[in-house]
């Protein structure tokens, strides 16, 4: 207890460290969060009457992924050319134009979106014309109370190509940011253990009447509690400051995050006692934790990464495990049986490398 | 007492400490002296029990601490060569830290702070962040957090590397002062022949992993004191002078410049029956004369060699 209590009186001597990487964390993930667009946006020009043009627009909005802004043809001509939009669809009386970018993959399910749309009008439209003028308005008011109560409830879902997956921005940004940034606080948590190693705080720890493994879980809890309060006072800043849903699963976010934070306080010792000197240990774990961010999917969701190496090296990334649970207790909803996996691996990392750790720190003060 | 015996510690195939025997008793201070990667550290850091050796045993009142190091760890306070305190906290903080992992009750750790920081002249700059001390505060600050839990024994790893003179002065004056009045056993490294000469009852000399002298300091001495060297100052330089000197076979080591000259004798020859009838013969005249006894310096560049070490 008492360095535990010595260490957090250190922290509140010097918390600018900790109040900067706090800000950063909360700057990024906000940046990141509103940077990008959660639906595609589409460009929409349109020859048709003003209603006419509402009514289209109105039942293309229904299909989610996809913002519609309605633009003059030049504008849209432009935006596609300038790669702002990837889709600029061009309406017509009773036919549509689109203009798409190669790189865009819905242009089927577009298409027919579209195709249903005008198919449908062009029903409606022959549907009145088979009917006496006088009874046309008749039909129509039957035509929209049938619309109004379907007798099939269709349901708008899974825009996208291949496997559809959850996304939500803001909260990605958020979970991607603070797993990746408190790898720098749990570092330097772990440096206070490198540097007492070498000024030689450590060895009087050693010759006093405390036990070595009350110093080592002491240096460790600190790192984990400076870690973890780090990451709850970001994700309260963002759940009662900012507008990021949680899904309901906030709490439980809390307590998910606790798994990667000892893998990490694992691994950071692992690096500890591999490295010699401060310098060198700082060195390391930002070589390490920029390269994890990337391929662990802190930056962007794995599931639109098509590169199988890439793919394939994310398996050595704990942010990819803490990810998955983090997404999993919040915007996807799994069963607390599918993270599961993602939560062992976490552990059995951490149990290994914080035995590899301690003891390779310990043989290198014995040879 | 603390007793080591046979103490060998292998790094891979490097011996860096071999086979070392030493004791120290209580009350004594000793020295123990030796050019860089001698074995002194490695000696004690297996003393503080801070590392395991490869063979051999310390013993504490004739009872192996090699398993059970809490025994002198209770009774023995270690003065590091680094500055191992916290920066950031005052004299008082850091002084509350460290008597409180030695599980100094409350109370009696209030009375040894406020009398280690007598001792060690910090009464004053106590509530001050030691960031904002001198290096010779913080050497006496080192100093004073091994004192907290009163120990019998204590090792000081160079307490006065790279501080002024009178910070200095005053802390060899404070090891001194501990010795005779607390009684504490010390055991002194340094590379300040002279502090080691001023401070210290014994002294071990260490060089290659082992212990290569060892006495008191007129028994360390005497290693080269089977001769003793003499110099003669003259009115002027004679050629003729210094040839019929050399010609003298009891003297040896003659060297000359200008109108100095000294060489060696045996430690009991009388040297001036040789010279003044020389110095008649030829008219010289013998301004002075100086005897040069060998000092602590002289004995262990002769033990350890005046080749520079890495």
């Amino acid at each position: 207890m008492t360095i535990l209590k010595t260490k957090f009186l250190l922290l509140l001597r010097r918390p600018g460290g900790y109040i900067v990487s706090t800000i950063i964390i909360c700057l990024f993930a906000y940046l990141m969060g509103a940077g990008q667009q959660g639906k595609q946006p589409i460009a929409v020009a349109s020859t048709m009457k003003e209603e006419a043009t509402a009514q289209t627009m109105e039942e293309l909005r229904k299909l989610a992924d996809l913002d519609y802004t309605l633009y003059t043809e030049q504008k849209a001509r432009q935006l596609v050319k300038d790669g702002q939009v990837d889709v600029a669809i061009f309406l017509q009386e009773d036919a549509y134009h689109l203009l798409v970018a190669v790189d865009f993959m819905d242009t089927r399910i577009l298409q027919n979106e579209l195709t249903a749309i005008y198919a449908n009008r062009l029903n409606e439209t022959a549907l009145l014309d088979a009917f006496p003028k006088a009874r046309q308005a008749e039909v129509a008011s039957i035509v929209a109370h049938a619309k109004e109560t379907p007798a099939f409830a269709i349901q708008y879902k899974g825009f996208g190509h291949e496997e559809a997956f959850k996304y939500d921005s803001k909260l990605h940004s958020l979970f991607g940011f603070t797993l990746f940034m408190v790898i720098y606080t749990v570092a330097n948590g772990v440096n206070h253990i490198v540097m007492e190693r070498r000024n030689g705080i450590w060895n009087r720890l050693i010759v006093s009447r405390i036990k070595k493994w009350e110093v080592y879980v002491a240096n460790l809890v600190y790192t984990f509690l400076s870690g973890y309060f780090q990451i709850v006072l970001v994700f309260c800043i963002f759940y009662f400051f900012v507008d990021v849903n949680f899904y309901g699963g906030f709490v439980a976010s809390l307590l998910a995050i606790i798994p990667y934070l000892l893998c990490i306080v694992a691994l950071a010792m692992f690096v500890a006692s591999i490295t010699n000197t401060p310098g060198k240990f700082n060195a390391a774990m930002t070589v390490i934790a920029v390269p994890f961010a990337m391929l662990g999917g802190a930056y962007w969701p794995l599931e639109v990464v098509s590169s199988k190496i890439i793919l394939a090296l994310s398996y050595i990334s704990p942010i990819k495990y803490g990810l998955e649970i983090l997404k999993g207790v919040t915007i996807d909803e799994s069963a607390y049986t599918a993270l599961l996996q993602p939560f062992s691996l976490l552990v059995f990392i951490a149990v290994v490398l914080m035995g590899i750790g301690i003891n390779v720190m310990e043989k290198k003060v014995e040879n | 007492m603390i007793e080591v015996v046979n103490l060998t510690k292998s790094f891979k195939k490097v011996k860096a400490v071999n086979d070392v025997n030493l004791y120290i008793e209580p009350g004594e201070i000793v020295g123990l002296l030796g050019p860089n990667g001698a074995g002194k550290s490695t000696t004690i850091a297996m003393v503080s029990t801070l590392i395991q050796p490869t063979a051999g045993d310390i013993l504490l009142q004739q009872k192996s601490v090699l398993q059970h190091p809490i025994a002198l760890r209770n009774v023995l306070g270690v003065v590091p060569q680094d500055i191992a305190l916290y920066e950031e906290l005052t004299a008082q903080e850091n002084l509350e830290f460290f008597g409180s992992i030695h599980k100094i009750p409350k109370r009696k750790l209030k009375e040894r702070i406020e009398t280690v920081l007598q001792q060690i002249g910090l009464q004053q700059e106590l509530k001050k962040p030691v960031k904002h001390y001198s290096g010779g505060m913080k050497r006496r600050l080192n100093i004073g957090v091994a004192l907290l839990h009163e120990p019998q024994y204590l090792i000081m790893d160079e307490p006065t590397v790279g501080i002024d003179p009178q910070s200095r002065n005053y802390i060899l004056e404070t090891v001194k002062k501990l010795n005779k009045e607390a009684n504490t056993a010390i055991i002194y490294t340094s590379h300040y022949m002279e502090e080691v000469e001023y401070l210290c009852d014994r002294i071990y000399i260490m060089d290659k992993g082992q212990i290569i002298a060892t006495g008191t300091k007129e028994e360390i001495k005497a290693i080269l004191s089977s001769e003793k060297t003499i110099e003669l100052k003259l009115e002027k330089h004679s050629k003729p002078f210094v040839e019929e000197l050399l010609q003298q076979g009891v003297l040896s080591n003659i060297q000359v410049k200008e109108s100095h000259i000294s060489f060696n004798v045996a430690k009991h020859t009388d040297f001036l029956p040789i010279v003044l009838p020389l110095c008649e013969t030829h008219g010289i005249v013998l301004k002075s004369f100086h005897v040069q006894e060998p000092t602590l310096e002289d004995v262990f560049l002769h033990l350890t060699g005046r080749a520079l070490r890495n």
